[in-house]
């Protein structure tokens, strides 16, 4: 009897094992196929694509990368069905902001519709000022009338592709959990697009979670470095969100551009915040400078986003002050920066120098 | 009891009251200005305003006006181009005498800031109230232009000094050796009138304070125990006529005359010029200046005797009256030598005079004041006061002449001795009567 009960507990006991194993690996997408695909684009003589339109997608899919991403623009959900919005009237902006404010979904605060944010071919609101990337030293090819979600001329997928399509196949159906709290591995990030922080090859970092965004605290952990690294057109420096950007706005990146010590050229990014005079205040997290976080943080190892920020370690990025897709403010600032004093408002510059309120 | 209760709780409900309405309508604004929006570069309403940013819709007072974060907006660098510089500031630091940073703005004739001219003014304009037909400088390049006709504070000479010193590099902009720039208030702000009581403003920040830490590098001047009175404390300070008055004084044109309201200036500038600055590039021979009681007359130390002085100067005070740097000499610049004031104790000093008898008869007695002329000196000097010598053998100290005016009622064809040749910071000189040697400054 005895025997037998030992038995038991030793099966259940694996069962268990085994079940909390599949949860932690089950961080790519999942569910039934016809959620994102269909074969002909047609169910009882109905499109099946998101918009209802009746053309074709690629790779089978039911929407384009807006398709799925900005199912309704003016509608007040930020996640639908598991698949974040990027463009949506809801308050709750994602933690790349919202292309809303480039459509004239969202109302902007200083910004218009050419200054408000990346302006993807795919929103239909072309820039009209900016014909390339500022500062694109590493001539990208990217113009206003090219510059696309993925690919070759986007940001997220394969950058060495130019098919958008192609440039993020597989990625949805890569197992991701080495980006996800609780089970980070920084050393198998980047590699793939699927395995690359938002599916922006090579960097790395750790994703927010979707499923309480957005509480306090659940924010991305993005990756920076003590130093800028060396990239190019399609590789980040150092594996960091900064790198990436400097991808195509490399004149604002790195030591010959930005100094390598202070008094720096350009406001420097890739670079320790300083643990002397004003910035040792800034010890709480605060999204409205967020800082990076470099491979010797012991934060990567924990379940959750950190709260803390330390001075002397954390690293300033450009997500320090910018947006990715899109902000209310002009530049696709994170707060009002051109408005301030006057508007009265926040002054995220006053997150890091803190006293020059 | 009980109505003595109730009014109690109205009385503490109504305080109560109050202290909320002071926490909704009165914090917030505290709150939400610092030391920057305190400062005159960050105000909102007169702040730094480059236009070459104002057209992009930037709030005056913005950092962009001076740091460029990326050297581009829009794709392409606002004006002025030319490249990123150090600090993230839009033009190179520190250049020359005439070519720095800070006078991209604050000239009268170009300026990046709004209209094409930012007005400044000399001390005599805003603390002796200078009329402005006399005292023309209206903005700090004028006033660091004074370099051949005139002088003015070397800025090569002032880099040279504070590199390596209290924080300070070779990248440091010298006039940040004596203002912050994220503190320094207007002195009046935004204002092209002399300076009032109403309308003060505090700019200066004492260089061996400095810091990369906003909080720690204050300005000066603005707490009591930073002004003058606390200087000369023990001692007296006696405020300066301001122009053609005799009821009003300097700095802010206010009965007050014991700097209770002006900025310990003394103190300020000490912090450099107690070294000695004898050699290149400094070349003051007349360094380190000594303003305490072992030192100058004009500072903490004692006249021998009596002093023959103007009002609002008595004899009564003698030994204890303290001057600031600024009752005499310009921070900036000025069209006379050694920076000298060209308005002195409510009236002016003569432009590029080197004969300095113009700037010490604003407050001594010249012979005029005894029955002789004008910007002339032997009563003073042989039969006036604490005078030091004795009238006699005139040639040995002024080569020729003889017959005093105001001691002998002669016909006076003694040629004058320049002021200078006895009366500089630090001088001092044997005399026919005693005391001897003498302090003589």
């Amino acid at each position: 009897m005895a025997v037998n009960l030992k038995r038991f507990l030793i099966f259940y006991f694996v069962i268990f094992i085994l079940l909390l194993f599949t949860l932690q690996v089950k961080a790519k997408v999942t569910g039934e196929c016809y959620k994102c695909h269909t074969m002909h684009n047609s169910q009882n003589g109905q499109p099946m694509t998101f918009n209802s339109t009746s053309g074709q997608v690629p790779l089978l899919l039911r929407g384009t990368c807006l398709g799925c991403h900005g199912q309704n623009p003016s509608g007040s959900q930020y996640i639908i069905e598991n698949i974040p919005q990027v463009l949506h009237a809801s308050p709750i902006d994602l933690p790349a902001g919202n292309f809303a404010y480039i459509t004239g979904n969202k109302q902007t605060q200083g910004a218009n519709s050419t200054t408000a944010g990346h302006n993807v071919i795919d929103l239909g609101v072309q820039e009209t000022v900016l014909t390339s990337p500022p500062g694109d030293i590493n001539n990208t090819g990217i113009t206003n009338t090219n510059f696309t979600c993925a690919g070759t001329y986007g940001c997220h997928g394969d950058r060495t592709i130019q098919d958008p399509y192609t440039a993020m196949r597989g990625a949805h159906h890569t197992d991701d959990s080495i980006l996800k709290f609780g089970s980070i591995d920084l050393n198998k990030q980047g590699d793939t697009v699927g395995t690359s922080f938002r599916f922006l090859k090579g960097v790395k970092g750790g994703e927010v979670s979707w499923s309480n965004y957005p509480t306090p605290y659940n924010h991305n952990e993005y990756y920076g470095a003590t130093t800028p690294g060396t990239g190019n057109a399609t590789t980040p420096a150092g594996n960091t969100i900064s790198g990436f950007c400097a991808e195509c706005h490399g004149k604002f990146y790195g030591s010959t551009n930005v100094g390598s010590s202070s008094p720096w050229l350009r406001h420097p990014t890739d670079t320790v915040l300083p643990s002397a005079n004003e910035y040792a205040y800034y010890t709480t997290y605060n999204s409205t400078a967020p800082v990076a976080r470099t491979s010797s943080w012991n934060g990567w190892s924990a379940s959750s986003p950190s709260t803390t920020v330390t001075p002397g370690s954390d690293v300033i990025m450009c997500l320090s002050c910018h947006y990715a897709h899109a902000s209310p403010y002009f530049k696709l600032m994170r707060w009002d920066y051109k408005g301030w004093p006057g508007s009265g408002g926040t002054n995220g510059c006053n997150v890091c120098h803190t006293k020059k309120d | 009891m009980g109505v003595m209760f109730v009014i109690q709780k109205r009385t503490k409900f109504l305080f109560l009251l109050c202290i909320l309405f002071l926490l909704i309508f009165i914090l917030p604004k505290i709150t939400n200005s610092g030391p920057y929006t305190n400062s005159a570069h960050g105000n909102a309403d007169y702040g730094v305003n480059r236009s070459s940013l104002s057209t992009f819709g930037y709030s005056k007072g913005n950092c962009a006006h001076c740091h460029e974060q990326h050297a581009s907006i829009g794709g392409s660098e606002p004006i002025p181009t030319g490249g990123p510089d150090k600090y993230a500031l839009f033009y190179k630091n520190h250049i020359s005498q005439t070519d720095n940073f800070c006078f991209k703005c604050h000239t009268d004739t170009g300026s990046l800031q709004g209209t094409g001219a930012l007005y400044n003014y000399s001390y005599s304009y805003r603390a002796g109230a200078c009329p402005s037909s006399l005292c023309t400088e209206n903005s700090i390049l004028k006033l660091f232009s004074y370099t051949t006709n005139g002088s003015s504070h070397n800025l090569d000479a002032i880099l040279n000094f504070i590199n390596g010193k209290w924080g300070y590099t070779s990248d440091s902009n010298p006039c940040v050796a004596c203002h912050n720039p994220h503190r320094a208030q207007g002195d009046p702000a935004n204002s092209s009138s002399p300076k009032s009581s109403s309308t003060r403003g505090w700019p200066v920040s004492r260089p061996s304070q400095h810091s990369k830490d906003n909080s720690l590098w204050g300005l000066w001047g603005d707490d009591p125990t930073e002004r003058m009175s606390s200087y000369a404390s023990g001692y007296t300070y006696q405020a300066p006529y301001r122009y053609g008055s005799t009821t009003t004084y300097e700095p802010d044109g206010s009965t007050t005359t014991d700097g209770s309201n002006l900025t310990d200036f003394v103190t300020f500038c000490q912090d450099c010029h107690s070294s000695s600055m004898t050699g290149p590039p400094y070349n003051l021979l007349h360094t380190p200046i000594n303003w305490e009681a072992t030192g100058d007359k004009h500072g903490k130390g004692a006249a021998d005797g009596t002093i023959s002085v103007k009002n609002p100067y008595s004899n009564s005070s003698i030994g204890w009256y303290v001057l600031s740097c600024l009752d005499c000499h310009e921070p900036h610049g000025a069209p006379n030598p050694f920076l000298i004031r060209k308005e002195v104790n409510g009236g002016t000093v003569s432009i590029g005079t080197s004969d300095y008898g113009y700037l010490c008869g604003r407050c001594h007695l010249d012979d005029s004041n005894f029955g002789g002329s004008a910007n002339r000196w032997e009563g003073v000097h042989h039969c006036k006061g604490d005078y030091p010598y004795v009238q006699k053998s005139c040639s040995d100290c002024h080569g020729s002449g003889g017959g005093g005016v105001v001691c002998q009622g002669g016909p006076g064809t003694t040629p004058a001795i320049p002021c200078s040749n006895c009366h500089y910071h630090g001088s001092s000189a044997n005399a026919t009567v005693s005391p001897s040697p003498r302090r003589t400054f």
